[in-house]
């Protein structure tokens, strides 16, 4: 049996990377005593799969992963028992069986939250600026990769970006952008970019990424299979 | 700004956040208010490899156990996270409660290795905490060690204010009971050091004056006043299989260098290796039966839920019921995937069959551990082993798969001649031609030999002898690989000479050596025992502005007269049992395993009934 759950990570966990999530996890099946499956050979590893990795620093509520069983347990039974025994911060908050879901591997979207501090920027500025990056055919940025500098254009990655609300001291800028194999850009990588605009240091306090879907043409599909028509404004 | 707050900042900067965030699984948190006695267990290196020492989790979750005592960990900062700290005008803070280590009642370290010296004072100086004892006062916490490299206290008197020496789980006890009535009472911090010089096991390096002869060497250690012990003896678990134990264990994030649940099967080790301190310092043996570790195992496992269990001691092949143990523990374990490990194991027919069943060791390759490279030094430093014992071990391995196998020896053993390191590259080489003789050819094997320089310790029968100079240890380095290389199966790779001969000096030298630490960690001396850090100028520097010659200490073969400054211990093994291992090694006799016959080393005295070693004559 094959479930697909739902989880959040919140709080110092943010600072656990992709790989150690994996382990966290191994051992929180082990506590909580559910039986998952493992890979055969000489090196088990339990059958888990991940959405694409999350950066280091930035929270979500919106991770998913894959689990098979070797026998069949109920779901409420997964998540009460799971959640007893994950470190304080991550915690399953839905479940479902994973077949005939769409395949993690081909989500390509995520919504994330990034908080700034307005002290040099007003409101205002950062709505030009936000119209501004949008308005250029290409965004041409430096990426690190295993084979050196790159010069890529992130422009294609960018879905959607708008200031969600702010207070006297902080704004929430919400963007949608694109994850996974076909391509992706870090958060931080876009507000570099309005930064460059604004030419003033924008201090981000946090990143959340509070969706992950999968896009093709105007529709919109979450890991659950929730089908929605999406606003012109994000369709690409 | 509050501590949490300025990490939070901090952070993201840094490389492995998770270093320094705490919130671990099964990590333990307190509320402040009800806490009578705060202390903070410091190790005195980076988190993976603190985190990974066993002493340290047993007295973290043993003090916790009790509602008004609060232990919390902290280790020493990595390089790019102690800069920002710096910069950032942060103090070193505990990671549970993210307390500055300067508002603990008390700050544990533990040595571990005599390269975490400068980090020792390096912790102390992040923490606001003057690195002096003699300048510290009643607002700041009581700065304690304990650990192997306890056993020779002096270098480190200036900075520590008091030590646990041997097994710490009841004496720390005892030291908190007294910090009680001591805060109750609101005495003096003197007042607190002259009473806990009396309760045993504990020393208190400013109580005592150190006298010297003309030649440097020591007079006397003599305590100011009466009520001070004259000597200090080591504390002993008497009962190690109802010692409390924890199952609890915290699980890291992060990989940690060893990354599983530890189970220790006993302490002591009865084979009596004469280079050995572990050897002599951790006896008598005592065991924990296979009942209690079956269901300490058990729930560690579903209290962890590590994928792999790692038996822990000094000679696991020594466990008097190893076979019914590993037995019952794979038995307990398959269902759930959890992997059995066991290190420091000796390789016979036996172990071959159980690595069979369990794939750490196969992956990992087979390790042996012949210290010296022919039979002759071998019988000096008594280790055990013949030729034909590794030949047909390793014979016995080839057959059933193996390619990879690691040699570890020691250059610089008394009495070694070139003769002997011939007798390393030979074994080396006789290694191959197995496989050779096994295969039909040499595809595939790799023949790892590492090499690292010996370094005399207090409480061995070796502890009057000399290292060898910092010369010969690079020439005889590159004789061996002159010697190894002409084979591109075998593999030579060498300790770093300059580390073991700053350790000759510290392990056993007195107290003028804690100006040199000072010094040197002025002079930016940190994580010396990792070799990209390690300044061996700025040392040598430090020991010439304090008018101290190293060489005094790492070279100098002691008279059997010689008064050694960690007599002020006494750690159970007679000096006169001591200096017959010596003669017998210069004789190239050997001594067998203590459970054929007892010898006498001393440790009886300690308590009746205490070595349960049962001898066959
Ligand atoms: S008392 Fe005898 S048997 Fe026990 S450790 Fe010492 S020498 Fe060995």
């Amino acid at each position: 049996m094959k479930l697909r759950m739902k989880f959040k990570k919140e709080g110092l966990t943010r600072f656990i990377s992709h790989l150690d999530m994996m382990r966290t996890f191994e051992r929180a099946f082990r506590r909580a005593n559910l039986p998952i499956a493992f890979t055969q050979g000489f090196n088990p590893r339990p059958k888990i799969t991940f959405t694409p990795a999350l950066s280091l620093g930035v929270t979500s509520s919106s991770e998913y992963m894959d689990v098979e069983f070797y026998e069949d347990i109920s779901k409420q039974d997964v998540v009460l028992k799971l959640n007893g025994a994950l470190p304080e911060g991550i915690q399953v908050t839905d479940v479902e069986e994973a077949d005939e879901k769409l395949p993690l591997s081909m989500l390509n979207c995520a919504k994330y939250v990034v908080t700034v501090i307005l002290s040099e920027v007003g409101p205002e500025e950062l709505i030009k600026s936000i119209k501004i990056l949008l308005q250029q055919k290409e965004i041409i940025v430096e990426k690190n990769t295993k084979s050196g500098k790159k010069l890529v254009d992130i422009a294609p990655l960018i879905y959607s970006i708008d200031l969600a609300d702010h207070n006297s001291d902080t704004a929430n800028i919400v963007m949608s952008i694109s994850i996974g194999q076909q391509g992706s850009v870090a958060p931080i990588t876009v507000i570099r970019e309005l930064e460059r605009i604004l030419l003033k240091k924008l201090e981000v306090v946090g990143i959340h990424r509070e969706e992950i879907f999968y896009i093709s043409g105007d529709k919109k599909i979450s890991p659950f299979n929730v089908e929605e028509n999406i606003s012109p404004k994000e369709s690409k | 700004m509050t501590i949490e707050k300025q990490l939070e900042k901090l952070l993201p900067l840094v490389s492995k956040p998770a270093r320094y965030m705490g919130n671990e699984y099964n990590s333990i948190n307190k509320d402040l208010n009800g806490i009578k006695v705060h202390i903070a267990l410091a190790f005195p290196d980076v988190y993976e490899v603190g985190m990974s020492h066993l002493g340290i989790k047993i007295l973290y979750h043993l003090l916790n156990e009790y509602p008004d005592i609060y232990a919390e960990r902290v280790y020493a900062p990595w390089i790019d996270f102690e800069e920002l700290m710096r910069k950032d005008g942060l103090p070193l803070f505990s990671l549970e409660s993210k307390t500055p280590i300067s508002k603990f009642d008390m700050v544990g370290f533990t040595l571990q290795y005599e390269m975490s010296y400068t980090n020792i004072i390096n912790m102390l100086e992040l923490s606001g905490i003057p690195i002096l004892s003699s300048e510290r006062n009643e607002s700041h916490p009581f700065v304690i060690a304990g650990g192997p490299c306890a056993y020779n206290p002096e270098p480190l008197a200036d900075i520590i204010d008091f030590f646990i020496i041997g097994e710490a789980e009841e004496a720390i006890l005892d030291v908190i009971d007294l910090y009680k009535s001591f805060k109750e009472r609101g005495e003096s911090r003197q007042e607190f050091l002259e009473n806990v010089a009396q309760i045993p096991g504990v020393y208190v390096p400013m109580l005592y004056n150190v006298s010297y002869n003309n030649d440097g060497t020591i007079s006397g250690i003599l305590p100011k006043k009466d009520h001070i012990p004259s000597v200090i003896q080591k504390r002993v678990i008497e009962d190690l299989d109802s010692v409390y134990y924890p199952t609890k264990f915290i699980v890291p994030y992060i990989d940690i260098v060893h990354d599983r649940a530890v189970l220790e099967i006993f302490r002591g080790c009865t084979r009596g290796c004469r280079f050995c301190q572990a050897g002599m310092i951790y006896r008598p043996v005592r065991e924990k039966t296979v009942d209690r570790l079956e269901k300490l195992a058990k729930d560690i496992i579903s209290s962890t839920g590590y994928g792999e269990i790692s038996l822990s001691s000094l000679s696991t092949s020594d466990y008097s019921d190893l076979k019914r143990l590993t037995q019952v523990l794979t038995e307990d374990f398959r269902q759930c995937q959890v992997g059995l490990s066991l290190p420091s194991l000796r390789i016979d027919a036996f172990s071959l069959e159980l690595a069979k069943k369990i794939q750490e060791i196969k992956k990992s390759g087979l390790t042996f551990a012949p210290e010296a490279g022919t039979q002759r030094l071998r019988d000096v430093i008594n280790k055990g082993v013949t030729e034909e014992d590794l030949l047909s071990s390793v014979r016995d391995a080839f057959a059933l798969g193996w390619n990879r196998v690691k040699l570890y020896f020691m250059i610089g053993l008394p009495t070694e001649t070139y003769e002997d390191l011939k007798g390393i590259a030979d074994l080396a080489y006789a290694v191959v031609d197995v496989y050779r003789q096994v295969n039909g050819h040499t595809k595939g094997l790799q023949v790892h030999v590492s090499t690292s320089t010996f370094v005399p310790k207090p409480f061995t029968p070796f502890q009057w002898e000399s290292q060898i100079t910092l010369a010969e240890i690079d020439e005889r380095q590159q004789h061996l690989k002159k010697l190894l290389k002409k084979n591109k199966n075998i593999y030579y790779s060498w300790h770093n000479g300059k580390i073991s001969f700053l350790e000759a000096v510290f392990s056993r030298g007195d107290r003028k050596l804690g100006r040199v630490l000072k010094i040197a960690h002025e002079k930016g001396c940190k994580f010396d025992g990792w070799d990209e850090f390690l300044d061996f100028d700025k040392w040598m520097s430090a020991f010439k502005e304090a008018k101290v010659d190293p060489e005094f200490y790492a070279y100098r073969k002691r008279p059997e007269t010689e008064k050694f400054p960690w007599e002020i211990i006494d750690a159970g093994i007679d000096k006169r049992f001591l200096l017959l291992e010596l003669e017998k090694a210069k004789k190239g006799q050997t001594t067998p395993d203590c459970r054929i016959r007892c010898h006498g080393c001393g440790i009886r005295r300690l308590g009746d009934g205490l070595c349960e070693i049962k001898n066959e004559v």
